[in-house]
Parts: structure tokens; sequence; C-alpha cells
């Protein structure tokens, strides 16, 4: 039985003068801009408005849990594109 | 913190603070969730579906740090809506006094409306329970009518066990009015802030 060939992706750069790498690189300035900012807005509301200390506290815990691993993975991932 | 901004008055202690059901929240962070997981998804699908139609198979080896790149940056896009979602329930409340209802509405960051009324101008306190849903977890609307027709009266859905907030809301009422009464000096605008 014939089997099917393998088909491999095309450089999927959406711009053409600029390289993939690149393009990586500046989606991830953008991300981290977008994330700097929308954590000192986090931060304010949580810190002005909470109700209890405690939970903004685990909030501000989590939230770093989650997203600082996620922002390395972005970052080590745009280097090496 | 909240509690500090509010500026309870001498003497007045803090009844109940109510924020909306769980349920709300929940089916909220459950479609943040399944928002995540539609990159990994597709993903699955996107490899695996050659080998059940019998087309070309493809192979994404040489794209693996673009496809981590994709999928981090979406992740982390999902986690910081389910932190929206997260924060807008927790800080929307109300706090019922033994004077005041302050009723906190969180609708966006940068739309916040805190809106109190005093127990001795509250006419009428109704809640309404609509749905199989609301019946099912006992959540529903509560609202408000206050005596002076140049304030709004108030309305806050989704709050849970609103026959107990009723009930909360309209003891304090009488004991206020009976306060009031026995002590006739004691304005209702004797407040710092009216």
């Amino acid at each position: 039985m014939e089997t099917a060939p393998n088909v491999s992706l095309p450089d999927i750069s959406i711009l053409p003068m600029l390289p993939t790498g690149d393009m990586a690189t500046f989606i991830f300035y953008i991300v981290l801009a977008f994330y700097a900012i929308f954590t000192g807005i986090l931060y304010y509301h949580w810190n002005t408005y909470t109700s209890d200390v405690a939970v903004a506290t685990v909030t501000y815990i989590v939230y770093f849990a989650l997203t600082i691993p996620l922002m390395i993975i972005i970052a080590s991932s745009a280097l090496i594109i | 913190m909240l509690i500090n901004k509010l500026s309870l008055e001498p003497g007045e202690e803090i009844l109940k603070i109510a924020r909306k059901h769980w349920f709300v929240i929940t089916t909220q962070l459950i479609g943040a969730f399944m928002t995540a997981i539609v990159p990994l998804i597709m993903l699955g699908f996107f490899v695996e579906l050659p080998k059940f139609v019998g087309g070309p198979e493809i192979n994404l080896s040489g794209h693996a740090s673009m496809i981590t790149f994709g999928v981090a940056t979406w992740l982390l896009l999902s986690t910081l809506s389910a932190f929206v979602v997260w924060t807008h329930y927790y800080l929307d409340l109300w706090v019922i006094t033994d004077r005041r209802i302050i009723a906190v509405e969180q609708i966006h960051f940068f739309n916040r409306n805190v809106a109190i009324f005093r127990l001795e101008r509250l006419q009428d306190i109704e809640f309404k329970i609509k749905g199989l849903i609301p019946t099912f977890f006992n959540y529903g609307t509560i609202s408000a009518q206050t005596a002076g027709h140049m304030e709004a009266n108030f309305s806050s859905p989704h709050m849970p066990n609103p026959d107990e907030l009723q009930n909360i809301i309209q003891k304090a009422m009488d004991a206020r009015l009976t306060d009031l009464n026995n002590k006739p000096n004691l304005s209702s605008f004797d407040s710092a802030g009216e």
C-alpha cells in the first residue's frame, strides 16, 4: 500500500520583508508591554479596592505563578525562532 | 483598602459583605478555560486528522518553537482574561452596615460605580429569582426603592441567598428606624459626608 507523503509547512512569515525571528521578537515586545501595563492596572485595583488583604496577596501569588513561567516560555521561544 | 476608603461612621457596624453568586464566576472562568485550550485542540486536530482521512502527514517538527510561542502567548492572554473575571467578581460587592447599604459595581477596570443608600430612606426591598438555574442555586436579583425621588433606585443581579439578604436589610432598616425614633436628636444627616 502506498503511504502518504510528509508535508512540511513553508516559512510562515506574514511580512515578506521581516524574517520570522524578527517578527516573533517584535510580537514578544508587544506582549511584554501589554503584560506590564495589565499587571500595573491589576495591582492598582487590588491594592486600592480590595476588602481583604489576604485575598489580594493570594491573587498576586497565583497571578505571578501562572504568568511569569508563560512569559519565560514566550521569551525563550521567541529567541529560538 | 476598600473598607478604609468607605470611611465608616463612628460606631457603624458592617453586617454583611455580599458578592455575586459563585455560579456566575464559575461559568465565566470555565469560558476562559475553554478559550485557553482551543489552540491545543486545533493543533491536535490538525496533526491527527490526516491519519483518519488518509491525507498527507503534516510535519510540524521544524516549527516547534513557533508553535510554543503561539500557544504560550494565547495561554497568557487567556490567563489575563481569567484574572479580569476574578477581579470584577471580587471587587463587585454590597456592604450592608447597620446604617447604610454601599453597592460597589465594578463594570470594567475603568468603570466603577459606588452607590450609598441610607437605610432610613429605603422604602421597599424585593428580590426576584427567575429561571431554573437561579432557582436551583438560589440566586437572583435584589432591588430596592428609596424614598427620595431624586435618588435612584438600585438593583443587583446574581446575588446569592437573596431572601437572607432581604431579611438582613429589613431587620437593619427596622432597627435603624427604631433607633432614630428613640433618639429624635439623631438626624439621618448627622454623619460626615452628607
